[in-house]
């Protein structure tokens, strides 16, 4: 997924500058400056919303790098959402949005002055006695995270692991 | 015990200081491990001992 990632990204680096050669002229660059603040304030904007859930993880999205992981926990649906928004708080997230009767959790990375942060969103679902519990983190505005995405799924389930430890 | 002792989860999660979720968890045996400081607040609260409140399962 990363691979594909940074081609994407590498395509439209050389697309971009291409067209700004070409055309001689800085309305290309103003154009493209522009449509990249449109873009972020927007993500900014909607980020705390679990409505635009759907469009911060869509595949056609390419502005949003994405990782998902899905795993299983051994306790009930229920308990693990409220375990979730206990491990959430722990692991220096922040809580957006929990959903009990959907079961989902919309919680966000820290920003910092080298990233906007990160949607993570999580889903449980309880199948045939199984509690599978599906991790996404999107990035609010950027084709590549160097690996910020995984990161927050490694302190997520190491915190989530040393949570059953009571 | 909690039974005996005529006390609620949420009672027994604010006087040991344990969430409620993770007693929960405790009820259901779906721990990884439990402190031996967590054990004896529980204790200590419940007034009883460790092996009134663990129970070894084949």
């Amino acid at each position: 997924m990363q691979k594909r990632t940074v081609k994407h990204f590498v395509a439209i680096f050389f697309i971009t500058t291409f067209v700004i050669l070409m055309s001689g002229k800085l309305l290309a660059l103003y154009i493209l400056a522009g449509f990249n603040v449109c873009l972020l304030t927007f993500n900014l904007l909607a980020r705390r919303s679990l409505a635009f859930k759907p469009w911060f993880l869509s595949k056609f999205n390419i502005f949003s790098a994405k990782f998902n992981h899905e795993f299983e926990v051994e306790i009930p649906a229920d308990l693990a959402f409220d375990k979730i928004l206990e491990v959430v708080a722990e692991s220096g997230f922040k809580l957006a949005k929990a959903d009990k009767d959907k079961l989902e959790i919309l919680a966000i990375s820290t920003t910092s002055w080298k990233s906007w942060g990160e949607n993570i969103y999580f889903k449980i679902e309880e199948n045939a006695g199984q509690t599978l519990v599906r991790f996404d983190s999107a990035a609010i505005f950027g084709m590549y995270t160097w690996g910020k995405n995984e990161d927050n799924y490694k302190l997520f389930f190491e915190k989530l692991e040393d949570s059953f430890t009571i | 015990m909690l039974a005996k002792r005529k006390m609620q989860l949420k009672e027994l999660a604010e006087k040991t200081g344990v969430s409620v979720v993770n007693l929960s968890i405790l009820k259901t045996g779906k721990v990884r491990a439990v402190r031996f400081s967590t054990l004896e607040s529980i204790c200590h609260v419940l007034a009883c001992q460790p092996g009134d409140i663990l129970e070894y399962r084949d």
